[in-house]
C-alpha cells in the first residue's frame, strides 16, 4: 500500500485534482476510526484543521501560485511542545487541569508559516522519559504494523499518526533516539538535527544538553521539506557529491555490535551493507571510541539532568507521577556532580575521537535499533540503561542523525538503519538519505491496517 | 562490554512513603544500575590515566 508524498498531494492541489478539505476531513475520520485500537492522538482541533484547509482550498482558487512549501500538509505534534490553544499534557497525571498555550512553539510557529495544518497532540511516554505505560492520561500507542506492539518512543505517537496516515507528518523530540526509534519501529524516516539547529522553545525539556526537536516523515523527501521549513532560514540543499561515491563509515569488528543485536537486526544490518557495497557505496571500517564509555558518558548525564530537571517536582508531588516515570526520574539524584562533570569532559573526548574516526566519510552507518519491536507490556523500568543504546550516540555527540527504513522482519515489522552525519550538514546527510532510500527501496509501504482505506495514487 | 547490572545498591536513598514495596524494590535495582554506570566511569578514568601516564614515560 502507498501514500502520497508532499509532492505529490501539493500536485494535485494545484491542479484541482484534490482538495485540501476533502484530504483533512478523511484524515480527521482515519484519526477517529483508529483511535480506539492505535491511541496515537491525544487531542485534536477537526474544526479547526478544517477551516484552515477551507481557507487554503479558498485561497489555491484565487491564486494557485500561492502555495506555500507546506500547503495543505497536515501535521502531528508530540504533546510535549506547546500548540496555541490546545494542552500539552506530556501524557503526565501532572498536568491535569494546566490550561492551554498561549501560543505556539517557534517550530510549530514555523511550521504554520509554511502553510502546515496542525491537526492536535500525539501520544508519547510522560515526559517523553517513563514507558510505555499503562497509569498514563492516555494508554501507549499501539504499532500500525502489529497492533499491541510496541512503535517506540518516546514519541511513539508522532511514529504512528504518520505510519497510520493519520497525518503526513509529525513534530517529535529526541533526547536518546524519541524520534529515531519510533521511525524505525513503524518504517519511517526520522531526523534528528545537530544540537541547537532548531530551538526548544515551548519544549518540555527533559534533559538540558541532549534534547532535540525534530521531524518524523513517511519519506526523506517529506523529512526534508518539513525540516526546511523549521530552519530559519531554510538550509542549503545538498547534492549528491560528484566525482565520488558516497562513503560510509562501518565500525570495525569488536566495537560491540555483535553482542548487541539481536540475530534479525544483526541479519538486516549485514544485508544492508552487502547491497550498498554492490550499489558502489564505500563501507570504511573505522575505530570508534568503545561503546561502553559511550553508553556511560550518555547515561551519567540525562539521569542526571532528568533528576536535575524533575526530581523537586516529582518529589513533592509523587502521586501525579507514572510509577515508571518517578523512578526514573529520581534515581539520577545519586549521581554526584564530580560525576556529572567528568560525564561532561568526556563527552567532548568522546565526540572528538568519533569525529576524528569518521574523518572525511560522508556518515557512519549503524542500526536504527538493536532489536525488533516487541509487544507493549510493562517495561523494565531502567532496561535502558543496562545496555548501549546505539540512538543515544548522537545526543551525546550532537552530531545529526537520520533514521532510514530497510525491511520488514519476519513478523512483519519494520527494521532500520541510521545514518549519523557531520554537525550541521543536515542537507549532506538528507542528500545521502535520498540516494540510499532509493537504492534500499523500502519505498512508502504503508502497513497492512484498516485504517488507511484509500491506497492513493502518486 | 562490562556488565552494568552488577553494582552495589547506593544506600540510604528510597522513594517517597507512598511507593509501595514493589516500587521501592524496583528503584533499589535501578540505584544499582546507577552504582555500576559510576564504577564503570570510575574504571575508564582509572584506565584514561594510566593510558596517559604510559605515552609521558614513552
Amino acid at each position: 500500500m502507498s501514500a502520497p508524498s508532499i509532492a505529490a498531494l501539493q500536485q494535485a492541489y494545484r491542479s484541482g485534482e484534490r482538495r485540501i478539505a476533502d484530504e483533512v476531513a478523511q484524515t480527521l475520520a482515519r484519526i477517529e476510526a483508529s483511535q480506539a485500537a492505535l491511541s496515537a492522538y491525544i487531542s485534536w482541533d477537526a474544526p479547526a484543521a478544517l477551516a484552515q484547509a477551507q481557507a487554503q482550498d479558498a485561497l489555491l482558487r484565487r491564486d494557485p501560485a500561492a502555495l506555500g512549501p507546506l500547503h495543505g500538509v497536515t501535521v502531528s505534534v508530540k504533546d510535549n511542545i506547546d500548540v496555541a490553544g490546545m494542552v500539552t499534557t506530556a501524557c503526565s497525571h501532572s498536568q491535569d487541569g494546566a490550561g492551554a498555550a498561549r501560543c505556539d512553539a517557534p517550530t510549530v510557529a514555523r511550521l504554520r508559516a509554511a502553510g502546515a495544518i496542525i491537526l492536535g497532540k500525539v501520544n508519547c511516554h510522560e515526559y517523553a522519559f517513563g514507558g510505555p505505560a499503562f497509569d498514563l492520561p492516555a494508554p501507549p500507542a499501539s504499532n500500525p504494523w502489529k497492533p499491541a506492539y510496541f512503535p517506540g518512543g518516546s514519541s511513539s505517537g508522532s511514529g504512528v499518526s504518520v505510519a497510520a496516515r493519520l497525518c503526513q507528518a509529525s513534530l517529535g523530540t529526541d533526547t536518546a533516539g524519541s524520534i529515531r526509534l519510533p521511525a524505525t519501529h513503524c518504517g519511517l524516516v526520522g531526523l534528528k538535527p545537530t544540537y541547537g539547529a532548531l530551538g526548544l522553545g515551548g519544549v518540555r525539556m527533559l534533559s538540558l544538553s541532549l534534547d532535540h526537536v525534530g521531524p518524523l516523515a513517511r519519506d526523506v523527501d517529506d523529512c526534508e521539506r518539513i525540516y526546511q521549513a523549521l530552519c530559519a532560514p531554510p538550509a542549503p540543499a545538498a547534492a549528491a557529491p560528484r566525482g565520488r561515491a558516497w562513503r560510509l563509515a562501518v565500525p570495525q569488528p569488536g566495537w560491540g555490535l555483535e553482542d548487541l543485536l539481536r540475530p534479525e537486526v544483526a541479519g538486516m544490518f549485514t544485508a544492508v551493507q552487502a547491497q550498498l557495497a554492490a550499489a558502489g557505496v564505500t563501507l570504511v571500517p573505522v575505530a570508534l571510541p568503545a561503546l561502553q564509555a559511550l553508553h556511560v558518558a550518555s547515561a551519567l548525564i540525562m539521569m542526571a539532568e532528568v533528576a536535575y530537571v524533575f526530581g523537586p517536582a516529582v518529589r513533592a508531588d509523587f502521586d501525579r507521577y507514572g510509577r515508571v516515570f518517578r523512578s526514573r526520574a529520581l534515581v539520577g539524584e545519586r549521581i554526584p556532580a564530580h560525576s556529572y562533570l567528568q560525564a561532561g569532559q568526556d563527552r567532548l573526548q568522546l565526540t572528538q575521537a568519533l569525529m576524528a574516526a569518521l574523518g572525511d566519510v560522508d556518515a557512519l552507518l549503524l542500526p536504527g535499533a538493536a532489536s525488533v519491536a516487541g509487544p507493549l507490556a510493562q517495561v523494565d523500568t531502567f532496561y535502558f540503561l543496562k545496555e548501549a543504546n546505539l540512538n543515544a550516540i548522537a545526543n551525546l555527540t550532537g552530531q545529526p542523525a537520520l533514521a532510514l527504513p530497510t525491511a520488514l522482519s519476519a513478523d512483519g515489522l519494520p527494521m532500520g538503519i541510521q545514518l549519523l552525519g557531520h554537525h550541521h550538514q543536515e542537507s549532506r546527510l538528507l542528500a545521502l538519505g535520498r540516494a540510499l532510500e532509493a537504492l534500499l527501496a523500502f519505498g512508502h509501504r504503508c502497513p497492512p491496517s484498516g485504517f488507511t482505506p484509500t491506497p492513493a495514487s502518486e | 562490554m562490562a556488565d552494568v547490572t552488577s553494582g552495589e545498591p547506593l544506600a540510604g536513598h528510597r522513594l517517597p512513603e507512598q511507593a509501595d514495596a514493589q516500587e521501592q524494590a524496583e528503584f533499589q535495582r535501578g540505584l544499582a544500575v546507577i552504582a555500576a554506570l559510576l564504577a564503570a566511569q570510575r574504571h575508564q578514568a582509572h584506565a584514561s590515566l594510566q593510558c596517559h601516564a604510559l605515552a609521558e614515560d614513552a
